[in-house]
């Protein structure tokens, strides 16, 4: 085998020297025997002759000499190449219609793909991914991978794994020369990028250092992202200090690229060992009462399967609960039972494929579609100019041309155009990718996904290639082979297997409509649920609100510091000028935080796994937002730090806990704390977490003049607060002005999320963005094909039936007449694939539903809609071929005959 | 030459492959040597000689060498490689069963039946 690939591979790259030494050969045969006749007497000229008649015609011995090289096949597909560069050089329109449908379909689907393969399949860049699970609990079927400190110690004695580590996310505010900045980044224990076996670029990662041990030297580890924008790659990194709240911190390593921790989208520029966060807060080693966020990822041990590692991991969680120390988080288990489940960490943590699965899987049928419609329209082009070259193709067969060969040179000639759309399709990708990212580039921490092209969206797209190439070329190819040589020699007036033909281009026009109508009606309806959803009333104003996070948490100020510097800052954003109104608050509505504290109302029982969701607010929040006052008072100035505490509640929360009776008046206490609240007023409902929930939280107002240690955990005014400013201009002109006002007032300030109302809402709505982008996207894709395929097929109806045409209006009919007969066919063509398309539309739409808001799957009027459209778009597409055979000369038809 | 035969289809190969073992041989040699080793009754086709002779080497189991012809000029040179010897030899079994086994069906008479 491998003498023969060997042989072949030097024939083929030492071409001219096999085909010299093949001629030497033979004359050296021919010399010789000559040679040898001449001995024998015979005259010179008659002994070259004889011996070339012996030896036969020289070029077939050098053809099958060829053969036995495998170097004859080469060079036919060379000439079909060839053949192929010509014919598509000869027809430019048909060969740029093709590629470009090609390359749209091919590239939307690598687009998708490499999306999707960044999204939900690839693994981390850690040592053995499938290894590494995550240590997580359920009750039911909610998985979290939330837990405390004390267990994760518990878990990392179990021998089950080889090693157990544990990450926190947080945000680090760095002191820089240039001022503050912040950091998304994590704390870690002392052996996590040992046990994740994350690659480092400099230095070293984490590896046993114990988290208990006061008076450590403290280290970080950076990120290659922050590295090169930090530090400008500087190889002398290592030793370097960065200032982090009010420590000071070495750096020790820098991660190779890529590793951004384990979950996915996220960011990790900074990673700090756990034994920082115990110097300043120590408790949070021995804090059990309460699940804080800690994720604990564990390695198998070798040889150690799933289902025992479970076994004993469940064993010390459920010996941990069993616990007095563990009472509350008990507690907060509805059914008081929550047991270990073990989730594999080889792709990360699984928020975003959970966010992303179906609207990525949704959006991949419909490229499938797509492309199924370019390689309709394909075939169907193809097929057309088959018929053209019917008289070609019949003299070739008829002078001997082997039908598989005729075969092979068309399949060649689809597989070269679909290389070509593949080649675009590429760039197609490139650019939709890039759009695409450009929707995830919002919100306070934009997703970090990276889809540069890898081999395994290459090596999809080359299949893809190759599947459309045989899959649009395979049909015609053996179709237009197969024809009766007699009539097509004859003249050009060439049937294919009778009528069936026109037949087959139709029924593929019809095929395409019809999942044009299925593409159109999806897309309409995503576009639809996307406005309503931007449309919705959430019980707030959108238009006109600036909101811009405020941390103060690197002030040195007290919290009675602070609240005078926060209602500085309000004092100085109310006189600007286009400013109407300015508030602070801890949350903001559609902010995607959502919450359920535990509330307790004197005479109403405790609901189990229901709460009240809190947002702490100046007097002026209802004002800014615009939300209604329902019953009672708002918040007064007299409402102070040592007056009675009052709250506002949400409609929702009144009826939840005091029904029909009056809520004015009556009194709870939060999260389980003694101090009592009275409620003075009840306002309407706000969306808070996302739009899409159908039932508004039960909202709790208080007031931040009145916090109280109970209200948020720590004393004081929490750290970080949203400012609120309504105005009565475009509210992002204000935003430099805002940020300014905030230098004014403090240096050490800062504003990490600065954003009108509607980026806010449109940050929630990033699926909902994708889907209805990529589906309008795709529908417009959709028609032009359809269009093209229609178009196509008519144009060619008209030309084949010129003679028929020209002798009609000989005989009297009207050009207007004819003009009818060809558009009322185009109808009925159209026609019958929009009644398909829309049956298949009634049968699939349904999974959408989860996708829609605000209209069902089978919305008539989006139904209604998407026919008319099509039925429009197929006139025009047939207008064209109508005018071209209602201008028909008799005369001139008539003559060529 | 009403005693020459026409060569049976496949044994081709396997005169090269035995015209070669004896020694290196160009094209023309190895005709003249098969006729020479057969008295002059095998005829070879000889525009067939050359494509069997790129097979054998396609397969490895002729090698080449560009060398001197006894009149001084360039010639390619075929000899036997190792796989080629080896074909050979079980070339020349299955031959050999071959004939015994027709020449007995050929001499079998009627009384044996």
């Amino acid at each position: 085998m491998f003498t023969r690939l060997r042989s072949f591979v030097m024939a083929c790259l030492r071409r001219d020297r096999f085909e010299a030494g093949m001629d030497d050969e033979l004359q050296f045969h021919i010399d010789a025997y000559a040679g040898d006749l001449m001995r024998s007497g015979i005259p010179r000229a008659e002994a070259v002759r004889r011996a070339r008649l012996q030896l036969g015609a020289v070029e077939t011995i050098k053809e099958e000499c060829r053969q036995t090289r495998g170097l004859r096949l080469l060079d036919e597909v060379r000439q079909d190449l060839r053949y192929t560069v010509r014919m598509m050089a000869k027809t430019p329109v048909f060969t740029a219609a093709a590629i470009l449908s090609l390359a749209l379909g091919i590239g939307a689907n690598t687009a998708i793909l490499s999306l999707m393969d960044a999204v939900l399949f690839r693994t981390l860049p850690i040592e053995n991914p499938g290894q590494l699970y995550f240590l997580a609990h359920s009750p039911g079927p909610n998985i979290s991978t939330s837990s405390n400190y004390p267990l994760f110690e518990r878990y990392r004695t179990a021998p089950v794994f080889s090693g157990v580590t544990a990450y926190q996310g947080r945000t680090f505010r760095v002191r820089t020369t240039d001022g503050l900045e912040r950091m998304a980044g994590q704390f870690v224990s002392g052996n996590y990028h040992k046990v994740l076996g994350a690659r480092m670029l400099l230095g070293w990662g984490f590896s046993s250092d114990p988290d208990r041990r006061p008076g450590a030297s403290l280290s970080a580890v950076i990120s290659h992202d922050y590295w090169n924008t930090r530090y400008g790659r500087d190889p002398d990194v290592i030793g370097k200090t960065l200032t982090i709240g009010n420590r000071t911190v070495s750096i020790v390593g820098v991660t190779a690229a890529g590793f951004h921790g384990l979950s996915p989208g996220g960011r990790v520029d900074i990673t700090l060992p756990m034994a920082v966060l115990a110097l300043d807060t120590p408790e949070f080693l021995d804090a059990r009462d309460g699940w804080v966020g800690l994720v604990i990822v564990g390695r198998l041990a070798p040889g150690v399967r799933e289902e025992q590692a479970l076994t004993v991991v469940d064993l010390l969680l459920q010996q941990f609960l069993d616990e007095p120390e563990s009472r509350w988080v008990r507690a907060a288990t509805r059914d008081g039972h929550r047991s270990a489940a073990l989730v594999p960490a080889a792709r990360g943590t699984w928020a975003l494929r959970t966010q992303y699965a179906k609207p990525l899987w949704l959006a991949m049928a419909m490229v499938g579609i797509v492309l199924l419609m370019a390689c309709a329209n394909i075939a169907n082009l193809l097929l057309a100019r088959a018929r053209a070259r019917a008289r070609e193709i019949a003299v070739r067969l008829s002078i001997g041309a082997g039908r598989r060969r005729l075969v092979r040179q068309l399949l060649t000639e689809s597989l070269v155009l679909a290389l070509c759309g593949g080649a675009a399709g590429i760039m197609v990708a490139i650019w939709g990718t890039d759009a695409i990212l450009s929707l995830f580039a919002v919100g306070p921490s934009p997703l970090l996904i990276d889809t540069s092209l890898n081999v395994r969206v290459l090596a999809f797209t080359a299949a893809v290639v190759v599947l459309t190439g045989i899959g649009f070329g395979v049909v015609p190819a053996f179709r237009s082979t197969r024809l009766d040589l007699a009539p097509a020699l004859k003249d050009g007036a060439v049937t294919l297997d009778g009528t069936r033909g026109p037949t087959l281009g139709r029924a593929l026009v019809v095929a395409q409509i019809a999942l044009c109508v299925l593409i159109v009606t999806a897309a309409g309806l995503l576009a639809r649920s996307l406005g309503n959803l931007q449309s919705f009333n959430a019980g707030f104003d959108r238009e006109n609100i600036l909101l811009a996070d405020v941390d103060a948490a690197a002030t040195t100020l007290s919290p009675g510091g602070r609240v005078g510097l926060y209602s500085d800052l309000l004092e100085r954003l109310r006189a600007l000028p286009g400013v109407r109104s300015a508030s602070l608050s801890t949350r903001s509505p559609i902010d995607f935080s959502s919450q359920v504290r535990r509330i307790d109302v004197p005479g109403v029982p405790v609901v189990p796994g229901q709460g009240v969701s809190t947002n702490m607010v100046t007097p002026e929040y209802f004002e800014t937002f615009g939300i209604h006052l329902i019953q009672g008072r708002g918040f007064a100035a007299q409402d102070r730090q040592n007056t009675p505490r009052v709250a506002l509640v949400s409609e929702s929360m009144a009826r939840f806990y005091f029904g029909s009776s009056d809520p004015i008046g009556r009194t709870f206490q939060l999260g389980g704390g003694q101090q009592k609240t009275t409620i003075v007023g009840v306002v309407e409902d706000v969306r808070h977490e996302r739009l899409r929930l159908d039932v508004p939280p039960k909202m709790i107002y208080t007031l931040l003049a009145q916090r109280t240690a109970a209200l948020d955990g720590t004393a004081g005014v929490p750290n970080q607060l949203t400012v609120t400013l309504r105005t009565n201009m475009d509210p992002g002109a204000l935003a430099s002005t805002l940020r300014n006002e905030v230098r004014a007032v403090s240096k050490d300030v800062m504003v990490p999320y600065l954003r009108t109302m509607n980026e806010q809402i449109d940050a929630a709505l990033v699926p909902e963005q994708l889907l209805a982008m990529l589906s309008t996207g795709f529908a417009v894709v959709a028609l032009l094909l359809a269009c093209i395929g229609l178009y196509g097929v008519m144009a060619y109806n008209v030309t084949r039936r010129t003679r028929e045409i020209g002798i009609r209006m000989a005989l009297g009919a009207l050009p207007r007449t004819v003009l009818y007969r060809v558009l009322r066919e185009t109808f009925a063509v159209s026609t019958m694939g929009v009644a398909l398309g829309s049956l298949i539309a009634l049968a699939v739409t349904r999974a959408l539903s989860t996708f829609l808001f605000g209209l069902t799957p089978h919305d008539p009027a989006t139904l209604l809609g998407t026919g008319r459209l099509l039925l429009l778009v197929s006139l025009v597409a047939g207008f064209l071929p109508a005018r071209h055979a209602a201008t028909v000369d008799p005369v001139r038809v008539l003559r060529n005959e | 030459m009403p005693d020459t035969a026409d060569l049976l289809p496949g044994t081709l190969d396997m005169l090269i492959l035995k015209a070669v073992s004896l020694k290196p041989l160009h094209g023309y040699g190895v005709l003249q040597r098969i006729q020479q080793i057969s008295n002059g009754a095998l005829r070879i086709p000889q525009g067939s000689l050359y494509p069997a002779l790129y097979r054998l080497e396609h397969q490895g189991l002729l090698a080449t060498k560009w060398g001197e012809s006894d009149n001084r000029r360039r010639a390619k040179y075929y000899t036997l490689t190792a796989a080629g010897r080896r074909r050979l030899r079980q070339d020349k079994d299955a031959w050999h069963r071959l004939v015994t086994a027709i020449a007995a069906a050929l001499a079998t008479t009627p009384d044996e039946v």
